[in-house]
């Protein structure tokens, strides 16, 4: 926490900064209170803390996918809390990479299909952009199971497709939301050192939500989300 | 193929079962409106034509709309007759053309007249008239030549396909009662002409000179020269009153007219008696027309009708069934939207975790709308081209191979 922010626009360095934000979820007594909070551009990230003490919720107001009932969230110079649907939408479409827990593939598209999954909703696929796909595919290990649909892929191949989806537009934001939930150990590594190294190539600040301390000494902050949040009595 | 379209085409072939099941339903609740339709139109358009190209139409009174529908489509149980002196009537008055139609057997080929005798084989209407009528109807014989003589048939363009019939071929009139071969005559025709299709009832009958017609009613005949005849048996020596031989019934008639023995054929009493169905006339001028109905307006026993105000008003009668067809159609109509909206809120439902993912990702809001709506679009543009398609042949098969009940199958 840094209490000591100054206007976001003379630190350009910092991508994201919160400031008295409070959130809470409409008739649940959980709440979450962050009164300031900053990250410099290409930090990594690990949130953790037991389930429910608001982890996901932290990264997804980061990501503009949920606006606080107070206060202020900048994210890459972008202030969401003052951003319409359409221009947080836009945000995370073209400025956030999502990778979650069930992969959340689609199940009637390939896996290239689902790599290009923006570019389809976008109404245009060009052939650079279908070049970049394979070559990225190519390059976590799953470009040879291209034209194979979710139901036919491992655990580790499907987020692997998953990462690639998150990362085809060069994000400056990737949230992770326990991107290793569902893997086994050998996997879980396999998939933290491809998430690691496309960061890295990328140059992007990385937010990682997870239970497994194991993982934290590849971060460089680590939130512990019980701090930030409270269960309010009845 | 890219945007939402070519996902929802994606999500339909994934799921191939559901969307076939989909599409089959919809392209059955559409296919019976879209053929009811073109038929409709097909048979208003074909009703309406015939009807305009039959200026006036003489016939005993009765029901108008059978009088019509036997004179134009050969159809109907019509049974009331006018004579043949009562279209010479039209003919003396000077009012135009009379065109005789006599519409009441029936002809097979001859092949089958065996079989015929037992069973409800395939037969065609024997119309007897005379070449004004093919004059009138734009008729030309496709081969051979127009009924020029006594005892000659030509035969529609698909009574010809059906029976596969060609030149020289026979053809049989078919017994009014089976098993009852005192009553029963049936003539040989021979095929001397086979007209050119127009897409009319006229494809479908066959076609014969008036006075074949009467021969057929048995009340014209042929058989040897009674005064050449040795056997007794046959002829009396004595004469009648009128001092002509008269012939016993034991001498045989002839079963078929050909070029050698018709002169043989030969009428018994008054023309002026004998049976017609209807007369059509064709007026010199609409002043002669206007006299003509004014003439028969007030005739106890006759018609002169114009087939076209009586087609109109069948056609109303049809339109107004074809109303409560559209009510039906209606209700029809809101119970597959609604079936439409569930499947739709089903899906919804079911990819609710798609829909999830993608708001995550950042699609724009209509993104799940349009997801939704390209595949109720594609589905019903898909039904609707194949009930299109279904409709059309179901047309075509109706008015090509004589399933109509307008075309005297």
């Amino acid at each position: 926490m840094d209490p000591n922010l100054k206007s976001p626009r003379l630190e350009r360095r910092i991508l994201i900064k919160m400031r008295n934000v409070e959130f809470s979820y409409p008739g649940e007594n959980f709440r979450l209170g962050i009164e300031a909070l900053s990250f410099a551009g290409g930090a990594r990230i690990a949130l953790i803390g037991p389930s429910g003490c608001g982890k996901t919720t932290l990264a997804y107001l980061m990501a503009g996918l949920l606006r606080p009932s107070a206060g202020q969230v900048w994210a890459l110079e972008q202030a969401l809390h003052d951003a319409t649907d359409a221009e947080l939408r836009h945000f995370r479409r073209n400025r956030v990479g999502f990778v979650f827990q069930q992969f959340e593939l689609l199940d009637y598209l390939s896996a290239e299909d689902n790599i290009l999954l923006s570019d389809h909703l976008a109404g245009r696929v060009s052939r650079d952009r279908r070049d970049q796909a394979r070559h990225l595919a190519k390059r976590v290990g799953v470009g040879h199971r291209l034209r194979h649909r979710p139901a036919t892929l491992s655990q580790g191949e499907r987020q692997r497709v998953a990462i690639c989806r998150a990362l085809l537009h060069e994000p400056r934001l990737l949230i992770a939301d326990e991107p290793t939930g569902n893997l086994d150990p050998d996997t879980t590594e396999l998939i933290m050192d491809l998430l690691h190294e496309q960061v890295g190539r990328l140059g992007c600040t990385f937010v990682m939500v997870t239970h497994d301390h194991a993982l934290l000494q590849r971060f460089d902050h680590c939130l512990d989300c019980r701090a930030v949040s409270s269960e309010q009595s009845a | 193929m890219s945007g939402t379209l070519g996902l929802a085409l994606r999500h339909l072939r994934f799921h191939r079962g559901r969307s076939l099941i989909i599409l089959a339903c919809l392209t059955l609740v559409l296919v019976l409106p879209i053929t009811v339709n073109l038929l409709l139109s097909q048979y208003q358009t074909g009703l309406l034509a015939r009807g305009a190209a039959t200026p006036l139409l003489l016939g005993a009174r009765g029901s108008r709309v059978d009088l019509v529908l036997k004179s134009l489509y050969f159809e109907s149980d019509y049974g009331d007759r006018i004579i043949e002196s009562d279209a010479n009537a039209l003919r003396e008055a000077g009012f135009g053309q009379v065109i005789p139609l006599h519409i009441r057997h029936r002809v097979l080929p001859h092949a089958n007249a065996e079989v015929a005798r037992s069973l409800q084989l395939d037969d065609a209407p024997l119309v007897g008239t005379d070449l004004g009528y093919f004059d009138l109807r734009g008729l030309s014989a496709a081969q051979g030549s127009l009924p020029l003589f006594l005892g000659d048939a030509v035969v529609g363009a698909r009574v010809a396909e059906r029976f596969g019939l060609t030149l020289g071929d026979h053809l049989v009139t078919r017994p009014e009662r089976a098993y009852d071969p005192g009553r029963s005559f049936q003539l040989k025709i021979p095929v001397v002409g086979v007209l050119a299709a127009n897409g009319t009832a006229d494809d479908a009958a066959v076609f014969a000179d008036v006075r074949t017609a009467w021969v057929v009613d048995g009340i014209g005949h042929g058989h040897d020269a009674v005064d050449q005849i040795r056997d007794p048996s046959l002829v009396r020596r004595e004469t009648d009153s009128k001092g002509v031989l008269v012939a016993t019934p034991k001498l045989a008639r002839l079963q078929e007219i050909t070029p050698q023995n018709r002169a043989d054929y030969h009428f018994h009493g008054d023309t002026d008696g004998f049976p017609l169905t209807s007369a059509i006339l064709v007026p010199h001028s609409d002043k002669m027309r206007t006299i003509a109905k004014a003439r028969y307006g007030s005739n106890e026993t006759l018609f002169l009708l114009e087939p076209s105000a009586v087609i109109q008003e069948v056609m109303g009668l049809v339109l107004r069934v074809k109303r409560f067809y559209d009510t039906n159609l209606l209700l029809v109509t809101v119970s597959t939207a609604l079936f439409m909206a569930l499947v739709i809120l089903l899906s919804a439902r079911l990819r609710q975790s798609e829909l999830e993912t993608l708001h995550k990702l950042g699609a724009p809001r209509r993104t799940a709308f349009w997801l939704l709506a390209w595949e109720i679009i594609v589905l019903l543009a898909i039904s609707t081209l194949l009930a299109g398609t279904l409709g059309l042949i179901l047309n075509w098969l109706v008015s090509s191979r004589g399933l109509s009940l307008l075309s005297a199958a």
